[in-house]
């Protein structure tokens, strides 16, 4: 017989007190893990509809209305983003890499679609390479285009047909899922960025408002290092001032101020009141099971056991509850986001971030978009939980056993 | 010359205002049968406690075995009871939630002396020979008041202690099982040459002792060898 049985023995003996305390450790980290689960999530979910364009802060300038909407254009919140303003988001502490683009719409009386002509980068021409449904990817160089799949379907157009841009034909090299790529960001035609610089440095309505030139951009998609995200947007929105229009998840946290607090702060308040009451409970568990077994812990001590040796099996037995019950409390955690699956957020997207021109109704694009996030286990979260468990077990039994009692009392005939 | 297995000098003990031990000396001589004797409340019980360490002294000198228990820690004092005294307590005192052998292996936990398989060959033996080879595997919930003092005895001798303290250790039995129970503690006592001290109100246990020492009020009345 070993230390390991006799705790087991002891346990089992006192049953209900032991599942007890199995399920008051179990129900503290299943609402730390669950809870901490889905706020993880709707923070995802709010991060998700400029995250698919490979960027975390897009950044634009309001303009003007051109004096005729004819021809190629720049939606008014697609003004010309000066070089120097460029130069200055670039250089900012944290911007990990930043892509220009040029977005445009071409309107003519019986035809609209929009253009997004994009830099060779990750959030640029690779983020459209890996939403390609048919054909080949665009290069930096190429003279052509990729097509939205629902533009395409529309158009009845496929690869290797050919279509008009600003009086230019262009081959059709693929078509990229629209599903896949979000309502962010969002155009009919995809080309590389010198073409669409060069469409729009000759479009007459587009140098009607401003001095576009043929290595400029009316749109930046910036990758930031999400430890200074906040700091970065601050200091854009500095640099632009009122006509800048600057996109993050920091833009949703607002649509979704409710459900965050809810989820984070409210989450955390719930899961650290649940720990409490747990650990109130594992404590007076610990008392009552200490108080009840006086005589036999006096009779450990009569027969030779040292007060450490006595106070190792009450820590062992904690120790094995803690671990069941958190061993229980993330099985039902893991259970219950299986169960669950995912969280659903629909979001209204600002006009800004895909417009269209609203008096074409054919043109008009439905901005409401369902983010659908998978409710994944946060093993930090998880770990922290079995660690508070471990030492709230412990530290109730090394805190209720801190010195040796005479224990002739409770042991002798008189 | 007899060697001392127990020497008390002058011990006292008080709760509160309640003076239960004025001063009490007595030796005990190793390999010898004493019982302590006397009413109820005549401080018998303290005594035990007190040479056992299990209750400290307020003043007076006890030697067990050649340690003086006032240099001895918790720890000390622990090691001291494992490896040289066993108990047999009036109410058994089992652990409810073990088996008999495994009551009685409790004492050898932390033997580091002893091979496993030694000390549960010696934990078998004992409740062999207290006659509970049977029913070694049982919990004290499912033994007689009888067979639960025997296995305490096993338990108390397992680590082959060189005195065996017991506090009325038929107390709890009918006259024809405690008659039964005192003689096997008598032949194990012999049989394991262990100094044996009986704290006892009966006369007939004490009829069978080498020294009686009748305490009163807190003192040894007689001291009978």
């Amino acid at each position: 017989m070993s230390v390991l049985r006799y705790a087991w023995r002891e346990l089992a003996f006192r049953r209900s007190r032991s599942l007890i305390t199995v399920l008051s450790f179990a129900i503290a980290v299943l609402a730390a893990v669950l809870l901490t689960a889905l706020a993880a999530s709707y923070a995802r979910a709010v991060r998700a509809p400029i995250e698919t364009v490979g960027a975390d802060v897009i950044v634009q300038i309001t303009g003007d209305i051109p004096p005729k909407l004819e021809g190629l254009v720049f939606p008014h919140p697609n003004a010309l983003v000066p070089a120097n303003a460029v130069a200055a988001v670039r250089a900012m502490a944290g911007v990990i890499s930043l892509t220009r683009a040029v977005y445009m719409w071409e309107l003519a009386p019986d035809h609209y679609q929009s253009i997004l002509g994009i830099d060779d980068s990750e959030a640029g021409l690779g983020s459209l390479a890996s939403r390609l449904i048919d054909g080949k990817p665009l290069r930096a160089g190429d003279q052509a285009v990729l097509l939205d799949s629902d533009f395409a379907a529309k158009q009845n157009l496929k690869t290797g047909a050919s279509i008009g841009v600003g009086g230019t034909k262009y081959p059709v090299f693929g078509i990229v899922d629209a599903a896949r790529g979000g309502k962010v960001v969002r155009a009919d035609v995809y080309m590389a960025l010198a073409p669409a610089q060069a469409l729009a440095a000759a479009a007459p309505m587009v140098q009607a408002l401003y001095p576009f030139g043929r290595d400029d951009a009316n749109l930046l998609l910036v990758k930031v290092d999400r430890q200074h995200l906040e700091g970065v947007v601050d200091k854009v929105v500095t640099l632009l001032g009122k006509k800048g229009i600057v996109s993050s998840e920091l833009s949703f946290r607002e649509a979704l101020s409710g459900v965050l607090f809810l989820s984070q702060r409210m989450g955390l308040i719930v899961a650290a009141v649940i720990g409490a009451f747990a650990a109130a409970f594992v404590f007076r568990a610990t008392a009552s099971a200490i108080q009840e077994r006086r005589r036999e812990l006096a009779v450990l001590q009569a027969i030779g056991w040292s007060w450490r040796h006595i106070r190792q099996q009450v820590l062992l037995e904690n120790a094995i509850l803690a671990i069941a019950g958190v061993a229980l409390g993330i099985l039902l955690a893991v259970a219950i986001a299986g169960l669950l699956g995912h969280i659903s957020v629909t979001l209204d997207l600002p006009w800004d971030l895909s417009s269209t021109p609203h008096f074409i109704p054919e043109a008009t694009l439905n901005r409401t978009q369902t983010i659908t996030v998978p409710i994944g286990i946060p093993w930090q979260a998880a770990a922290i939980a079995a660690g508070g468990s471990l030492f709230v077990g412990l530290a109730a039994a090394v805190l209720l056993l801190t010195s040796a009692p005479q224990p002739w009392s409770l042991l002798h005939s008189e | 010359m007899t060697e001392t297995a127990i020497q008390v000098d002058g011990v006292k003990k008080h709760y509160g205002a309640l003076e239960v031990l004025r001063g009490v000396s007595f030796s005990v001589p190793a390999g010898s049968f004493s019982a302590i004797i006397g009413k109820s409340g005549s401080g018998k019980s303290t005594l035990l406690g007190v040479v056992s360490g299990l209750e400290k002294a307020d003043a007076g000198r006890i030697v067990v075995q050649g340690h003086d228990l006032s240099s001895l820690d918790e720890a000390g004092m622990a090691d001291l009871r494992r490896r040289a005294i066993g108990f047999v307590f009036q109410g058994f005192n089992l652990i409810p939630s073990l088996s008999a052998l495994e009551n009685t292996l409790l004492p050898t936990f932390f033997d580091k002396t002893t091979p496993v398989a030694a000390r549960h060959r010696r934990a078998v033996g004992l409740l062999a020979q207290v006659g509970l080879g049977d029913r070694m595997h049982h919990r004290p919930s499912e033994l007689s008041g009888g067979e639960q003092q025997r296995v305490a005895m096993a338990r108390a001798l397992v680590n082959e202690p060189s005195i065996l303290l017991a506090d009325e250790p038929t107390g709890n039995l009918d006259v024809e099982t405690g008659a039964a129970i005192l003689e096997l503690l008598l032949d194990m006592s012999r049989a394991h040459a262990t100094t044996l001290v009986v704290v006892t109100h009966d006369p007939d246990i004490a009829a069978k002792a080498d020294t009686i020492i009748e305490m009163k009020d807190g003192r040894i009345q007689h001291d009978v060898a």
